[in-house]
């Protein structure tokens, strides 16, 4: 009897729960249909379809397509922009993930001043990139050829320069681009055993080879996570090249990001939606295996952590 | 006790950190001297900086800064009219949309975060596999895709749009409220079932303020990522410039008044003054608690 009464009172508990709980994610789960599902269904079938004026799009099979293969055999910024992204992943990823490690080492091991370089790390990533980028485009143009006339050599600024433009902007996103990365870099850092690093010290372990044997298998996970975002961000990284010049950057600094951007924003895009569209479902085409793919390499060639051996098993 | 003090020892130089103190110290006077330079720059008349481009002013133009706020204003075209917003009409909807937004989107994040790992339903595994897809998922172009349905549902150019459109559960700061809420021991709120507190005020009184810190923290991050977005006018709401839109707008304008590197940077400091003392005074809180909140542990 008493069981019973006991079973009811958890059997309303838990349908008053699951009321509670349905209330609460409605919501959210609403957002989530509309803005996720929902936009990315519609930007597929936008892909399929072509503009009529006054926002009104018809279904046009694969014209976007074909239409979209014209533009790369006859324009050249396709292909300008497609090396200008690999170069920005290649170079500016491989940079930013080794001064990231470097600089997030050297705050986990206390050395001088570490909290003043944690903070001045994190501060470019706080201040307005609008504001940072017009600092950093009188410092490049202004100050840096004066400094260089000051020593006797006549040289154009960084950004006037054609040949060190681009250079210039990976650079700029590289020297911004810490803050959060060396934070959760530490953080993961901090997790690790002091008595590995004692045992491996004791048994002679130089510096160099705790940095590489130790600290970066042990925040592999970590470092994975960055690079998976980076491979993702290919062809959506435009790389602050919007604040650099709005819409009219010279075609030999467009990156995928970038261009995809300017002409979604710019006046009277709405004809174009199609035709973007389907550029964005090509990108994701190619972008969402390469995922998975870096995903899987990164999981096959890291270290067997502690972590990683218990998730193994519990697959078992 | 030991541990602390070990740690400590251990700390300072060897060779690896002696090497990144070097490039720290490299990075760090990348950092200051340009931001000297510009500071005073921005007080210098056009001619001198013409004439000279590294020098001190001779003769500081304090009201440099002054004419930057003068012209710190956006016309925007109504189609029937057209409107000026001055610094301070972007200021009102810099602080709307950014606090609105950051606030609606921690809001939404907290109560799934809280749902999924409060309540044990099958159903949790599919939110969690959601926000784990999605953060790996790379979808590329679908931005014409999300403006055709903020238009179609009259969210498009209005600041309430933009903080439902924000308002979303995805990420990593998902990751760390669930962490938080999960390392909230079950007796505080069993202990309030017994007394027969419901569910809503167990989730108020309870366990929001229990998570309030990590509720600041990410409401804090997003608020500043807010702020500083000044493609948030160009791209969803054209006729609603913000502050740091504003400051696109006068580093693009053609005034031959502003056209200058001294009056270029003399606008910049109107938009980096504040956050530096936003960020001084919680530099703490930003920093620190993100680690704390979760991911840490």
């Amino acid at each position: 009897m008493d069981f019973e009464k006991i079973g009811r009172i958890f059997a309303k508990r838990r349908t008053k729960d699951l009321i509670f709980y349905s209330l609460l994610i409605a919501l959210p789960l609403l957002q989530f249909c509309i803005f996720y599902i929902g936009v990315n269904l519609n930007s597929l079938l936008l892909a399929f379809k072509t503009y009529q004026g006054d926002d009104r799009y018809v279904w046009a099979g694969w014209a976007n397509f074909s239409n979209l293969f014209e533009r790369f055999s006859l324009l050249t910024v396709f292909r300008v922009a497609l090396v200008n992204s690999l170069k920005l992943f290649f170079i500016g990823t491989l940079s930013g993930l080794i001064c990231g490690l470097l600089f997030s080492y050297y705050i986990y091991k206390k050395a001088l001043l570490k909290n003043f370089f944690k903070v001045l790390l994190f501060l470019p990533s706080i201040i307005p990139s609008i504001a940072l980028v017009l600092m950093f485009k009188q410092v490049a143009d202004g100050a840096i050829p004066a400094v260089l006339a000051a020593m006797g050599i006549t040289a154009r600024g960084l950004l006037a320069n054609p040949d060190a433009t681009f250079g210039t902007i990976i650079f700029y996103n590289v020297w911004v681009g810490f803050g959060v990365s060396v934070l959760l870099y530490v953080g993961a850092m901090e997790k690790i055993s002091e008595s590995v690093v004692e045992a491996a010290k004791l048994d002679g372990t130089g510096y160099f080879q705790e940095f590489i044997f130790i600290t970066i298998p042990l925040v592999w996970d970590t470092m994975s996570t960055f690079i998976i975002v980076a491979v993702g961000g290919i062809f959506v990284n435009q790389a602050n090249i919007y604040a650099f010049y709005s819409d009219g950057a010279e075609e030999y600094v467009v990156t995928i990001g970038y261009y995809l951007y300017k002409e979604t924003v710019k006046t009277g895009a709405a004809a174009d939606y199609p035709v973007l569209s389907a550029f964005g479902i090509l990108l994701s085409l190619i972008t969402i295996p390469l995922v998975y793919a870096v995903k899987f390499v990164l999981g096959k060639i890291g270290p067997a952590t502690e972590e990683r051996r218990r998730v193994v098993e519990k697959e078992k | 006790m030991s541990l602390k003090k070990k740690s400590k020892s251990m700390g300072g130089f060897n060779i690896v950190t002696a090497l990144v103190f070097v490039l720290l110290i490299v990075y760090a006077l990348t950092l200051f001297i340009p931001a000297f330079w510009a500071f005073y720059t921005s007080f210098k008349g056009n001619l001198e900086y013409l004439e000279n481009q590294l020098s001190f002013p001779k003769v500081w133009h304090f009201e440099n800064l002054m004419t930057a706020l003068d012209y710190f204003y956006v016309p925007i075209n109504t189609g029937s009219d057209i409107v000026t917003y001055y610094i301070e009409s972007m200021l009102l909807f810099s602080v709307l949309y950014s606090v609105g937004s950051a606030f609606f989107a921690a809001l939404a994040t907290c109560i799934v975060a809280y749902a999924t790992a409060r309540f044990d339903f099958r159903f949790n595994k599919v939110i969690y596999g959601i926000v784990i897809v999605t953060m790996t998922l790379p979808i590329v172009g679908n931005l014409p895709s999300e403006l055709q349905f903020l238009k179609a549902l009259g969210l498009y150019d209005t600041i309430w749009g933009m903080w439902i459109c924000k308002a979303n559960f995805l990420g990593l700061y998902y990751l760390i409220f669930y962490a938080a809420f999960r390392s909230l021991p079950k007796d505080f709120t069993e202990a309030a079932y017994i007394d027969g507190a419901s569910n809503l005020r167990v989730l108020v009184s309870i366990a929001f303020p229990l998570v309030a810190s990590t509720f600041m923290t990410v409401m804090l991050i997003r608020f500043v990522e807010f702020w500083n977005d000044y493609t948030v006018t160009l791209t969803y709401m054209p006729s609603i410039p913000t502050l740091a839109y504003g400051l696109y707008a006068y580093s693009f304008s053609t005034v031959p008044k502003i056209s200058n590197t001294p009056m270029r940077l003399a606008g910049c400091f109107i938009l980096i003054i504040p956050v530096l003392a936003v960020f001084i005074a919680g530099h703490k809180r930003l920093m620190g608690n993100i680690s704390m909140g979760g991911i840490k542990e």
